[in-house]
């Protein structure tokens, strides 16, 4: 058995705690909540990436306000979305790989990106959620629906789009320090440190954490209650981010992120016990050159991303090693043509490989693409059209992928968006090459997706403020790739499916004096149904698509007052199927969590201290079969921020 | 603009956003419960495997004199307990009955009315030998050990080392246990003494990986091998009762070749032949008679694309053969009955992955 790379002390962490509890200093009291709330309200802010603050003014877009990165930084991104988003999470339990399924779609039609790098595994075409530290991220976007031309390959139910923190150059020489650290149920440790300065030249930061936990949760078996072995997780995780500002038109930036996750995999319900351990290792490293011309921007990314997995399995005599890896670079121009044009064109490539005994080192897979896409603006700013097109190459293969979408202010309260895409997935490694069941004959998954809707915005300088968002969709996709089989799995291009629904954003803040009370709704409601199969008898012609259950909403309910936030949040998730027939299903669970935030002020510097409690009405749950969930649970931290 | 306006336009959004939902969640259950009461014979019970790794193995009964339906028969009977994950095998021993339950590490026992009596704890269990009233075997993959189980006590009496791992089918013959050991470095079966369970002699079948095991009216034993994706060719040796090769049939590269039985007369040998990738060549149900000289070319039933069986059984009153159509091991599967003539007879739905039949 492997050791874990990284361990915890728990006496440590707990006497970090005590030292930075004493460190408080009373009395004084600042309102500095305010400033952690969203950092923008300008929509071409919420991301450095100008697919999404330019060109995608009719799709929606969700970010992930920066007080509730707060609330999850000690979290991974997979729980942050379980509560706060409709997107689904699949999680296989504790420890588990977890998932994306936006509005229906498949993991792998369900993309991330970071820094706008595609960031799934190279072979698999998925990733694992689980493994993305909130604590990284700086801006967390949810891009609704397809954008293939914009995006790639993959992009068919939406985004995920991390990203770090973007450089910044200083002349007064800017220090910035945290630490942090977290102790939970079940024996959940962390420590972390964030630490970077800034100059009139250059940019260095760094963050890294390290975890530990025993996950050892009671869960009811049948009629008996057991707890949870084979569960232990520990992980380190560091982020290196180098920048310098060459004069006032060039930057160049180097990111390196190394992290290494262990997990033991405990017993589903079926199993009668379980050995099995994952060692997860990521190495992704970016360089990164931006020119601002007078008229014309440009940018160069360079990336390469290693995912190392072994999964260890003595009982079934399994010793896997995978290592998936991609080269990409990209080329992007974008400049403006008067006050109504805006063009940004883009080359996009890469190569992927894998190292394993399953896939041969010469199954590559090269994509070439070009991109261009173009924004026009009318004069009173009213009207905004962004019309895409790409280009790609895939191996032998080329598709040439349309895309447009619109915004339009009606009132200065009420924008209508249309979102109308071509997309597409071609075949993962695994798919293809995976021996034994690889099927070489696979055709990409392709089709349409369109989407409309609606935002409101109530003026935010009332009392009362009001957000509300609603967006209807419709896709449908050939050649969806299915795996079947028993002993031998293997990927065929079996079914079309029809996803079509309706999601609401709802929002509603209250000021009070220093009393802001907040309540907000999210609603999902997917229907992703095959509508035909070359099977012959399948059963599965008008029947919803396994694991994507039709209804799933958040309500989020709470206040901040001086430096006192406080939100509860309560998830319903509706039935999900196991088998394409709808024969088997995962009755609906109902989650409730609470998060506190306390900023203190000490001199100039602050203190924070956070409890999340999930499930706090411990209810007993599967979110995929056999694997139960943990009971109700605490995770406590204090962060201290030094500036300078 | 006026602050009713402004509010009906909230309530109308609100209410458009929260009640657009159209379909009812809960899925539908069946109507009435199968009969848990059945007859005393006709009874074909269908073991559906399940797909791995969701635990959604189950036990369906099929009654073929009065084609009635009893539908998922463990659950029935057990008041909604689940089988586990990879049901491989079922067996009736005297009164009772024994079912391997393959990634659950266990063997069931229930009583003759199914209902859940006796839990046998054995790492992988694939197919059980009985060899008296006190004594089976169970195989085991993943390792060499065959069990030895007492099926009165329900308990493990002990273990027999094979030379080899992956223990799979077994049968008696001439007094002696012959076991299959689905394992590419092995080239032979073995025989086990039974009075002091004791590896006796082995084989050699002129090719690798042993995994099914059949015995025709001669007496003579038919021995399915090979692992296509492992790279080791799919063939049938034919041993007699001396345990001399009679003659081997070898398969083309890409055939895998599963489950062989035997007609009633068993001078008639069925078997499958599959093709994960959804192909249709050298994909259905086969048949040859015992006396050929070479593999058969044409299909008893051909499978359709994308389409492959999992399940072959031969009913003892009329011969017929029936066969489970997996669908994927995405949904419930379906079993086809056709008469020795090769013609449908009739068709009823099972549980996830139907592997193989048992005839009461």
């Amino acid at each position: 058995m492997s050791k874990p790379p990284f361990t915890v002390n728990k006496r440590v962490a707990v006497l970090i705690v005590l030292l930075l509890s004493f460190s408080v200093s009373k009395g004084q009291l600042a309102d500095t909540l305010k400033e952690v709330k969203i950092k923008a309200k300008k929509k071409r802010f919420i991301s450095n990436d100008e697919r999404i603050n330019t060109y995608a003014p009719g799709q929606k877009i969700t970010s992930i306000d920066s007080i509730t990165l707060r609330q999850y930084q000690f979290q991974s991104v997979a729980n942050l979305l379980a509560q706060q988003s409709p997107v689904f999470i699949k999680t296989y339990g504790i420890n588990g790989l977890a998932t994306l399924s936006f509005r229906g779609a498949s993991a792998a039609q369900s993309q991330v990106y970071w820094n706008g790098v595609p960031l799934q595994n190279a072979a698999m075409g998925m990733s694992d959620v689980s493994l993305l530290p909130v604590a990284l991220m700086n801006k967390i976007n949810l891009v609704y629906g397809s954008s293939s031309a914009m995006w790639g390959s993959g992009n068919v139910g939406g985004a995920l789009v991390v990203e770090n923190e973007k450089p910044y150059f200083d002349t007064t020489n800017v220090f910035h320090h945290s630490i942090y650290a977290v102790a939970g149920s079940f024996s959940q440790y962390q420590l972390g440190l964030r630490s970077g300065f800034s100059t009139d030249k250059w940019y260095v930061a760094i963050n890294g954490f390290g975890q530990s936990a025993k996950n050892n949760f009671s869960y009811v078996d049948g009629t008996t209650e057991r707890k949870m072995s084979n569960a232990s997780l520990s992980s380190g995780v560091g982020l290196l981010q180098v920048a310098y500002k060459a004069d006032s038109k060039n930057i160049v930036s180097l990111t390196g992120w190394y992290q290494q996750y262990y997990r033991e995999v405990p017993r589903a319900l079926f199993e009668s016990q379980s050995v099995k351990n994952q060692r997860d290792e990521s190495l992704r490293l970016l360089a990164d050159w931006n020119r601002t011309g007078k008229s014309v921007h440009t940018s160069v990314k360079l990336s390469y991303i290693r995912d190392y997995m072994r999964y260890q399995d003595t009982l079934a005599l399994l010793n896997t090693i995978n290592a998936s890896n991609q080269l990409y670079a990209e080329v992007a121009a974008r400049f403006a043509l008067g006050k109504r044009h805006r063009i940004m064109i883009m080359t996009p490539v890469s190569v992927q490989w894998v190292d394993s005994a399953s896939i041969s080192k010469t199954n590559t897979q090269n994509r070439y693409g070009i991109a261009a896409n173009y924004l026009y603006t009318d004069l009173k700013s009213k009207l905004r059209v962004a019309l895409s097109l790409r280009g790609e190459a895939v191996d032998n293969n080329s598709y040439l992928l349309p895309g447009g979408n619109i915004g339009y202010d009606l009132t200065s309260w009420l924008t209508l968006k249309a979102n109308l895409q071509k997309t597409y997935r071609v075949p993962t490694l695994n798919e293809l090459y995976y021996n034994p069941g690889g099927n070489r004959n696979l055709l990409p998954e392709s089709g349409w997706s369109t989407d409309a809707g609606y935002a409101f915005h109530s003026r935010s300088v009332s009392r009362v403020v009001l957000n509300h968002e609603l967006s209807a969709f419709n896709r449908v996709i050939d050649n969806w790739i299915v795996w079947f089989g028993g002993a031998i799995w293997t990927p065929h291009n079996i079914a079309t499916v029809h996803s079509r629904g309706v999601e609401t954003d709802n929002k509603l803040t209250v000021g009070l004096g220093k009393l802001n009370l907040h309540i907000a709704l999210n609603t999902s409601y997917v229907l992703s149904t095959t509508v035909s199969s070359h099977i012959s008898g399948d059963g599965s012609i008008g029947k919803q698509i396994p694991y994507a259950p039709r209804y799933n909403g958040q309500v989020n309910i709470g206040f901040n007052f001086r430096q006192l936030y406080f939100n509860y949040n309560h998830t319903y998730t509706g039935y999900r199927f196991i088998t394409v027939d709808e024969s088997q299903w995962l009755i609906p669970y109902n989650t409730g969590n609470v998060q506190l935030l306390y900023t203190l002020p000490v001199a100039s510097n602050n203190l924070q201290f956070t409890a999340q409690c999930n499930n706090v009405w411990n209810k007993r749950y599967q979110v995929v079969n056999g694997r139960p969930m943990p009971g109700i649970n605490l995770l406590l931290g204090i962060r201290f921020d030094v500036d300078y | 603009m006026g602050r009713t306006y402004f509010q009906n336009i909230i309530s109308g959004i609100l209410g458009v956003s929260l009640l657009s939902a159209c379909v009812k969640d809960k899925p539908t259950e069946p109507d009435t419960k199968p009969p848990a009461t059945t007859e005393p014979s006709g009874n074909v019970y269908t073991v559906c495997e399940g797909s791995l790794g969701n635990g959604n193995s189950t036990l369906y009964l099929y009654n073929y004199k009065t084609a009635t339906d009893h539908g998922n028969i463990y659950e029935t009977v057990n008041t909604g307990s689940k089988l586990g994950d990879v049901f491989q095998s079922i067996l009736r021993i005297g009164d009772k009955w024994f079912l391997c339950i393959n990634n659950s590490d266990k063997v069931l026992v229930l009583d003759s009315t199914r209902k859940q009596i006796g839990v046998i704890n054995i790492p992988k269990p694939r197919y059980i030998l009985p060899v008296s009233d006190t004594k089976a075997y169970v195989s085991t993959l993943f390792s060499n050990k065959v069990y030895i189980i007492n099926p009165q006590s329900m308990s493990v009496s002990g273990t027999i080392d094979m030379p080899y791992q992956n223990p799979e089918f077994m049968v008696m013959r001439n007094n002696k246990a012959y076991i299959s050991t689905w394992d590419t470095a092995c080239g032979n079966i073995y025989t086990i003494d039974i009075a002091t369970d004791k590896v006796q002699d082995a084989i050699a079948i002129n090719n690798r990986a042993p995994h099914g095991l059949a015995v025709d009216k001669d007496g003579n034993l038919w021995i399915v091998s090979g692992n296509v994706y492992k790279g080791k060719q799919a063939a049938i040796t034919q041993l007699n009762g001396k345990d001399e090769v009679m003659q081997t049939f070898y398969f083309s590269a890409k055939s895998d070749v599963i489950k062989p039985v035997f007609n009633l007369a068993k001078d008639v040998l069925y078997f499958i032949q599959v093709d994960y990738n959804g192909g249709t060549d050298n994909n259905g149900i086969y048949r040859m008679n015992i006396n050929d000289i070479q593999l058969p070319k044409a299909p008893f039933v051909a499978a359709q694309k994308f389409q492959y069986f999992w399940a072959l059984g031969v009913e003892p009153q009329s011969g017929n053969i029936y066969v489970g159509d997996p669908k994927g091991f995405i949904q419930k599967g379906a079993v086809a009955v056709y008469n020795t003539e090769g013609k449908q007879v009739n068709s009823f739905a099972v549980g996830v992955g139907p592997s193989s039949f048992y005839f009461e």
